[in-house]
């Protein structure tokens, strides 16, 4: 379990992380999402113990990082593919960590093989592309076989199998009771991936919720064949209704109240479904410049 | 809940604490596993050989272990340490500090073994260095004649001494500079240039600043002799950078 409690980073004046508190519990996916710069880097820093915050703390299974006497083993850190030794094969990059954390030699090519690399095992790794590079440094984390995973980017330069691949990876890694938490600008992978959202901007966070809460039905969508009878009806059972920009009607109640006020009208329906967004339309109304965060 | 394979590590990961053996292990295998690491341990014992064939060929040179080992420690002493050198800066420029530090999250630990590790690994290429010195003496001897091995223990004693010196001195400009170029130019430029223009600025004092004549005191058979010169170029070149570079390399941010 992952639990930061009012995470602060100062640089000067700048304010880069503030006030920022979530927890991530076993068992769950977070994804941990914000535009470039809102304090995702930082945090995922301070949590590795490689920054220290300037205020508040965070904990992975109940002490600091860096208290931990082998993290490895219990946390699955990667937070730059590229930062690889590029001099370096593929199969000796994840030898060096095992030797680190004292698990058996072999694990390297177990690991690498889990995570397709079998053929480019004795490849420098500076003629991997980055896709390969992301599965080299999931592997380095997989390593100590740990309990909890902290991925910046993952998904970054990896080809769509690469994509769905490591999406079975970490819903399995889930399921057996690990706890995930990782960042990504890829929305709709986002959304495919992960049951729980922290979304942060200018160093707070915005929003920290489940994934379904979070997308859950602003009211309802409903398309008829008589579009401006089926609005009147709507209106006079007591419905705020607005027309859509295509031919539909956005209305503030459930699907299930809308259909049975269409029911008893006899009004023609071709579509009726629950207005949930979207994760790419949460992020850009949560990070967009007139949001202000309701704690 | 799907399985029950799934190791809840908790525990071992309190069992297995990260020993210093561990890391001096990984930071010496670190020094070696690399193209560029290779290539300079190859270059080295390339260099070697060709100095000691050269001197070999050339009946005017006189043979013995003195003469010969002392050749190939120069090259050792300047060359070796900058494996070392890497092993402090490449954890930036190559960004690899992300890994390393997360992996092993309290840096004075893997600093000093990256020290230690530098240490073994220059002295373990000076020793190679000079068995091969050892063997062309004695092919130089049968061929030349007069093979001379007569002060051999306090040559190995100095050579030891100053290769140690020089590591702990590369080591040093490596973590205050935390960058590859300019460790490497300061450590094979600065204390020789320092030791020309300071003969002529600083007159009589220049020895209080001159780190090769310390060193060259400290491995001979009176050490003591110059005591509060030998000190003070010693704090100035070593002491202060290593002091310097191990508070910035604490403190630095992994980015």
């Amino acid at each position: 379990m992952i639990n930061a409690e009012h995470l602060h980073k100062r640089y000067g004046s700048f304010t880069a992380v503030d006030d920022v508190s979530f927890i991530c519990r076993p068992g769950t996916v977070t994804g941990f999402l914000g535009p470039n710069g809102a304090g995702k880097s930082t945090t995922l820093r301070m949590m590795t113990g490689l920054t220290s915050p300037s205020g508040g703390h965070v904990t992975i299974d109940g002490l600091p990082y860096a208290a931990h006497r082998n993290p490895g083993r219990l946390i699955g850190v990667m937070l730059d593919a590229s930062a690889q030794h590029p001099g370096r094969t593929g199969i000796e990059t994840l030898r060096l960590t095992a030797r680190l954390l004292g698990v058996p030699r072999a694990r390297a090519t177990e690991m690498l093989e889990r995570v397709g690399l079998a053929d480019a095992a004795k490849r420098l790794v500076g003629r991997y592309s980055l896709g390969m590079r992301q599965r080299l440094g999931i592997a380095n984390a997989l390593m100590g076989d740990p309990a909890v995973l902290i991925l910046d980017e993952p998904a970054n330069g990896m080809d769509p199998e690469g994509i769905r691949w490591m999406r079975h990876l970490l819903h399995d890694f889930a399921e057996r009771g690990g706890t995930v938490l990782l960042s990504s600008h890829l929305l709709a992978e986002v959304q495919a991936t992960v049951n729980r959202l922290v979304v942060i901007n200018k160093g707070r966070v915005v929003a920290d919720d489940s994934l379904d809460v979070l997308l859950a039905g602003h009211g309802s969508v409903v398309r008829g064949l008589d579009t401006s009878g089926l609005a009147r009806v709507l209106q006079r059972a007591g419905f705020t209704v607005q027309p859509d920009t295509d031919g539909g009607l956005r209305v503030a109640a459930s699907a299930e109240d809308v259909g049975r006020v269409v029911a008893a009208t006899g009004q023609v329906i071709t579509e009726l479904r629950e207005n949930s967004t979207g994760v790419e339309d949460l992020y850009f109304r949560l990070t967009s410049d007139d949001f202000v965060a309701v704690a | 809940m799907t399985t029950t394979t799934y190791p809840l590590t908790p525990v071992t990961a309190e069992q297995n604490p990260l020993r210093f053996s561990t890391l001096t292990s990984v930071e010496l295998r670190k020094m070696t596993d690399t193209r560029s690491g290779r290539w300079l341990l190859a270059s080295i014992l390339a260099l070697v050989t060709a100095v000691l064939a050269w001197k070999v060929a050339h009946p005017s040179i006189e043979v013995s272990f003195h003469n010969y080992g002392g050749g190939v420690a120069t090259i050792v002493a300047f060359l070796a340490p900058i494996i070392g050198l890497l092993a402090m800066t490449s954890e930036w420029t190559q960004r690899t500090a992300l890994t390393t530090f997360t992996l092993a999250p309290r840096r004075g630990p893997v600093i000093a073994a990256k020290y230690v590790a530098s240490v073994i690994l220059s002295l373990g290429v000076l020793a190679i260095a000079l068995l091969l010195a050892g063997a062309f003496a004695i092919v130089g001897g049968a061929i030349h004649g007069n093979g001379s091995f007569g002060t051999m223990p306090s040559d190995v004693r100095s050579f030891v001494i100053i290769v140690a010196l020089q590591v702990t001195m590369a080591a040093a400009f490596g973590l205050v500079a935390g960058q590859t170029p300019v460790a490497i130019t300061t450590f094979l430029v600065a204390p020789t240039a320092w030791a020309a223009l300071s003969s002529g600025v600083l007159k009589s004092a220049s020895p209080w600043f001159d780190v090769f004549s310390a060193y060259d005191r400290l491995s001979s058979t009176q050490p003591l002799a110059h005591v509060g010169q030998t000190l003070t170029a010693v704090a100035l070149w070593v002491v202060v950078p290593t002091a310097l570079g191990i508070a910035r390399s604490l403190r630095r941010e992994v980015k």
